[in-house]
């Protein structure tokens, strides 16, 4: 597979880039909802909350999903091949 | 996390579940509202007129000729107390309540839909009912009825409530005037 293809389809992203995606999600995913409720309840408006989730829904998923450089910023130093004898 | 179809589950699958949670707060919350914090709309209703007549009460195939009754009345109500920020629409209407052998009768006279706090002030002279009244035993007896405004509170997220309103009026369907 040609380093297009892994990019496209595996998308893979170093150990460090991982953990940062996964406290990506939870705390913006939560820190939205929670915020969101409050703006609606306190406005009395349910749009508020609506759109709100759903923008920040969608940028979230954009910022977590895709295979961004600053995921990439420790990988793993792979030893060089050791020669057969 | 390690491939994207990962991250698009994982992700995906906690705003599935973030999401559960507000709308069960929203609903929540609305019903605690619509319980403690809300007072009671106001409505009067005054029957103006009641009409039984001999005839076919709709058009149309296979409706037998029977008594029907048509209304008119005076419908004052402010409902805007019940729109809370979870209220998607109201469903008002006015029910008669008469009684009948095995289970008594419940018939909507009326009905109308409520979409804006603004909309929700009715205030109606001389209107006439959409709906006519015709019982299963095709005759009204004078029976004693019972003409109520009820409500259907419609939230965006959440349970449906239904609530009586507090007026009602008491009549009598008149006898038939001529013979048939």
């Amino acid at each position: 597979m040609s380093d297009f293809q892994t990019l496209l389809l595996e998308g893979p992203i170093d150990f460090v880039g991982q953990q940062l995606a996964d406290s990506i999600t939870f705390y913006l995913v939560s820190i939205v909802g929670a915020v969101a409720f409050l703006v609606g309840i306190i406005a009395g408006d349910i749009s508020l909350t609506a759109y709100t989730c759903a923008l920040f829904f969608t940028a979230g998923f954009v910022i977590v999903v895709f295979p961004w450089p600053f995921y990439k910023r420790h990988l793993l130093k792979w030893l060089p091949p050791t020669t057969q004898n | 996390m390690f491939s994207i179809f990962q991250r698009i589950q994982q992700y995906c699958g906690f705003v599935t579940t973030v999401t559960v949670f507000l709308t069960a707060a929203i609903s929540i919350s609305s019903l605690i509202q619509e319980h403690f914090f809300i007072s009671i709309p106001r409505a009067s209703i005054n029957l103006q007129s009641i009409d039984v007549r001999f005839g076919k009460p709709h058009l149309g195939y296979n409706y037998k000729r029977q008594e029907y009754a048509l209304m008119r009345f005076d419908l004052d109500a402010d409902l805007t107390p019940l729109f809370t920020w979870n209220t998607k629409q109201l469903f008002v209407y006015l029910a008669a309540t008469y009684p009948g052998k095995p289970y008594s009768n419940k018939v909507i006279v009326w009905d109308t839909i409520i979409q804006d706090k603004e909309d929700a002030v009715i205030s109606l002279q001389d209107a006439t009912a959409d709906y006519s009244i015709y019982d299963v035993t095709g005759k009204f007896n004078g029976r004693n009825a019972t003409l109520s405004l009820e409500w259907n509170v419609q939230p965006y997220v959440g349970l449906l409530t239904w609530n009586k309103g507090i007026e009602r009026h008491r009549f009598e369907f008149p006898q038939l005037k001529q013979a048939r």
